[in-house]
């Protein structure tokens, strides 16, 4: 079935970017083909013995047998300075428009200055084909030894080229592609300063004038001078560890309006998200969480409450946090918020929100109501009891057995390695996490069964999704603290059908960021949104799968566009790619328009 | 043989003339001291010890027995005898002790803390020092000192309950419920029975994210006392956490039928009905207890949280604004 379902993909894939991708193989992407991995070492390492894999998803760690040898790197300092223990991020794009997503991995770095430090790069993968990576970050020009965090594509001039936005510690880099297979350094208001850490990044266009816009969380100013240091003794021992977030000193996030022609200014002030008292930003989230056309954001701050944005489409954003229900859990506790994804869970047609926590926390699950209005509903759901013994990180919705409701994916791992050391629990590893949606009424936690790389602890960070071997199921990297990246290939053995769908922009940005899907499957429509960043520090490959059960024909697609515009396209068959291009579909039931280049 | 007869003659007689003196001489001090403790005549007792330390002051043995008497008549005294007793004495271990008893009724915290800590460091394979600065630490609302020696007296002595049970407490004082599942297993491996706990288990495995472990300790309880409002609670919130979100429901209502104002109760079956999308019901049951308990956050939390969905916009942002201030 895997095969089969592969080769209609790249048939239809192929037949559409031969008639509308001018972009060949970026320069210098030519490797030593004996060196690459093979087909059969993919299918071996795919076919390892799995007796648990009973339950409803199966995944196995492909990374090494198609080529992605990364490892993140962030030696620990003897005082534990905080940033080294935030891991990194990982992000899906399509650098080359070939139809395959390609992966960008971020770099740590370390922190002493030793001389004789080895100090690898940022890492860019290119996908041949779904069955090999080959490393071309020097190639594209993307070498970077600096400690890098959160990634977030986007094609930010419209000019059809994914472009990219790598936050980090100190600076933050606006890297514009080319086309060719290279990037160039853009500047970006505000892009370095000393001891800022900055986090999470997500492209949104808030005032729908088809200019993507940029959210960038700070999270602390960490030094370099004064760069806080924090002991806990117990059981007669003084160690160090990182220090609580109440220790920083914090810094307002950044908010920056494109203005066309790949220019930005920043507006954080003028925009009112630089609202009293700075938080510590983590995760953000780009999407219209009320569905009124225009962009919000949701950003998780660690030990104080979250941000909702309300996009009050006149410029302004407003938080309401506290009054939706989101910025606290259903206690009114302020949580560790690491990373988000949002998503509708429950088929309701809303955007829930779901955050990820704290050790001896649950993760939050905020089902939408509508009208900016949220409940807690975390336990009900089932994600409560088994997020209280994780340090959760990164977050993922997608549906991995494509029966149209959206599962869900943590990565996991402590902030504090040495606890043991004093008596006090908390592996610094822990075990990730995959939940199964029964039909929006509750999670199942599935981890045992879902494949070895389960039960085995890590310290997870960054996750993101991408259907990387067009296969027609999502599959899943994770950037790893200190640790070889992950890339989980999807073999469910029962997989629906799908509907791949990428948005096409005219009049809206090119990549439809912020558009909202409706996928009406005759006896429900899902919700989807369309995204980029996500996760924590990470960003989801751009097009959309779609998970569609039995169907073998969509009704019908609405897309409401940056800006409220709706517009529809009917009859769409499952198991391919459907690129809906803006202006080309129709509110009243007309005709797919198959193709079409910006 | 006559020599030994002589010999013997001579021995009787010495003998006999030394119990005669001993007959016609008064007694002395101690022994009148203990005698007159053995009627209960206190007063007269202290005087005997007093004469008999004047003559041998370095006697610490019997210092210590004159403090015994007297901490069942003036405590400060006691305390002043005791804490004559040098180190290098026998009896200085047992003066510690008692130190440590008298300074702990009498609120002498400070001067009970540093002779534990002295014992402790005297005794090191004692568990009495070592539980009793736990409780110490405990009772001072210092946890995180309270916790390795409550930790060390159960290593001492692996089968004293009380210190099995202390460990708990202080690691739920120190919001590490999880780890209260391992003295509270290991206090009913050695009482079965113990209802406290198997109670108390019941919460630890809720807080640690193991609702099945939970609800069978909760269900244990209840067939043992079906009038438990805890128990109720904490197999409400089992069941809802795996899934049963109906039968956590009718759970709680039993709970509340017993005690129909139990704040924790009342919140487990608002956040229920919340998730169903009943606000307005949770709303009736919740404001009730709003008088008596407007400074806890997750109830003030809930008011705002279902006011706020059942379209009572003002009620909402007071409580909003309430639960801001008690969030800070």
């Amino acid at each position: 079935m895997l095969s089969c379902v592969k080769g209609i993909w790249i048939a239809v894939a192929t037949a559409l970017i031969l008639g509308c991708s001018s972009a060949d193989s970026p320069s210098g992407k030519q490797q030593n083909q004996a060196a690459q991995p093979t087909t059969s070492d993919v299918a071996s390492a795919a076919s390892q013995p799995d007796e648990l894999s009973v339950g409803p998803f199966r995944f196995v760690d492909v990374a090494k047998s198609v080529g992605i040898g990364f490892r993140h790197y962030s030696p620990l300092t003897k005082q534990r300075h905080v940033h080294l223990v935030m891991g990194s991020g990982i992000g899906w794009f399509d650098l080359d428009r070939d139809g395959w997503p390609d992966l960008y991995c971020c770099q740590g770095a370390s922190f002493d200055g030793d001389a004789n430090d080895v100090r690898p790069s940022n890492a860019l993968f290119w996908n041949r084909a779904g069955e090999a990576f080959s490393q071309v970050a020097r190639q594209a020009g993307l070498l970077d030894i600096r400690y890098s965090m959160g990634i977030a594509s986007a094609d930010y001039n419209n000019d059809g080229f994914a472009d990219l936005c790598v936050t980090g510690y100190e600076v933050n880099t606006l890297l514009h592609n080319n086309g060719d297979g290279t990037f160039a350094r853009v500047t970006l208001p505000q892009q370095s300063s000393p001891g800022r850490l900055s986090a999470s990044c997500a492209w949104g266009d808030i005032d729908a004038d088809g200019n993507l816009d940029l959210y960038i969380t700070n999270y602390a100013k960490l030094g370099p001078e004064d760069y806080p240091i924090c002991e806990q003794s117990a059981a007669g021992k003084t160690i160090h560890i990182a220090c609580h977030p109440s220790k920083f000193d914090r810094m307002p996030d950044f908010l920056y309006r494109g203005v066309g022609d790949g220019q930005f200014i920043e507006i954080s002030q003028a925009a009112g998200i630089v609202d009293g008292e700075s938080l510590q930003g983590l995760g953000v989230i780009a999407a219209d969480l009320d569905q009124d056309g225009d962009t919000d954001f949701y950003v998780a701050n660690d030990t104080t409450p979250n941000y909702l944005w309300e996009n009050r489409d006149d410029g302004q954003f407003t938080d309401r946090g506290p009054d939706s229900g989101t910025s606290t859990n259903r206690h009114g506790a302020r949580e560790a918020s690491m990373g988000m994804a949002v998503g509708d869970v429950d088929g309701n047609g809303q955007l829930d929100l779901f955050v990820t926590n704290y050790y001896d926390e649950t993760n939050t699950l905020y089902r939408n109501e509508g009208s900016f209005l949220f409940s807690d509903v975390t336990d009900e759901m089932g994600l409560g009891a088994p997020s209280r013994p994780r340090l959760g990180f990164g977050a993922s919705f997608a549906d991995f057995d494509n029966d149209g409701w959206l599962d869900l994916l943590t990565a996991n791992g402590h902030i504090h390695d040495r606890l043991h050391e004093i008596g006090r629990n908390g592996s610094f590893a822990q075990l990730a996490q995959v939940f199964h949606n029964g039909r929006g009424s509750r999670f199942r936690d599935v981890s045992v069964s879902s494949g070895l790389y389960f039960r085995e602890p890590h310290v997870g960070r960054g996750t993101a999704i991408a259907d990387y071997d067009r296969d027609g199921d999502s599959d899943v990297a994770i950037n790893q603290l200190n640790s070889e990246a992950v890339l989980l290939q999807n073999n469910a053995k029962e997989i629906g059908r799908w509907l791949q769908v990428e948005l096409v922009g005219i009049a809206s940005n090119r990549d439809g960021i912020g558009a909202i899907l409706q996928i009406d499957l005759g006896d429900r429509v899902l919700v989807r949104s369309v995204q980029a960043g996500a996760s924590y520090l990470s960003c989801d490959e751009r097009a959309m799968l779609i998970g569609l059960g039995s169907l073998d024909m969509v009704r019908e697609v609405t897309v409401v566009w940056p800006g409220g515009r709706r517009e529809s396209w009917n009859d769409l068959g499952a198991n391919r790619l459907w690129r809906l291009v803006e202006g080309t579909g129709s509110v009243s039931n007309a005709s797919y328009t198959a193709e079409g280049c910006r | 043989m006559k020599r030994l007869l002589l010999l013997l003659v001579a021995v009787a007689v010495i003998w006999g003339a030394a119990t005669l003196a001993r007959m016609l001489m008064p007694p002395a001090p101690l022994q009148l001291a203990r005698e007159s403790l053995a009627v209960g005549e206190f007063d007269r007792a202290i005087e005997h010890y007093r004469q008999h330390l004047a003559k041998y002051p370095d006697d610490w043995g019997v210092h210590g027995e004159l403090g015994l008497v007297l901490s069942e008549v003036d405590r400060p005294l006691a305390l002043e005898e005791f804490r004559k007793v040098p180190a290098d004495s026998e009896a200085y271990l047992d003066a510690r002790r008692q130190i440590v008893s008298i300074c702990l009724a009498t609120e002498r915290i400070s001067e009970a803390e540093q002779a534990l800590l002295d014992l402790a460091e005297r005794t090191p394979d004692d568990w009495w020092p070592q539980l009793t600065l736990a409780e110490l630490y405990f009772r001072q609302r210092r946890p995180s000192e309270a916790l390795p020696h409550a930790q060390r007296a159960s290593e001492l002595n692996p089968e004293h309950a009380g210190a099995l049970f202390l460990t708990a407490e202080i690691l739920d004082d120190l919001q590490r419920s999880r780890e209260m599942i391992e003295p509270l297993r290991k206090l009913i491996d050695l009482d079965l029975e113990n209802y406290a706990a198997h109670i108390n288990l019941s919460y630890a495995y809720s807080e640690a994210g193991q609702p099945e472990r939970s609800q069978e300790e909760a269900q244990w309880c209840l067939a043992r006392n079906a009038n438990d409002v805890n128990a109720y609670r904490f197999l409400a919130k089992a069941l809802r956490d795996q899934g049963h979100v109906e039968k956590a429901m009718e759970t709680i209502e039993s709970a509340l039928t017993l005690s129909p104002y139990d704040l924790e109760c009342r919140l487990l079956e608002a956040e229920i009905l919340i998730f169903n999308r009943r606000e307005e019901e949770a709303l009736k049951h919740l404001e009730p207890l709003y008088e008596q308990h407007q400074n806890d956050r997750r109830l003030v939390s809930l008011l705002a949280r279902a006011a706020a969905a059942a379209g009572r916009a003002e009620e909402a942002k007071r409580y909003r604004e309430q639960a801001q201030k008690l969030t800070e």
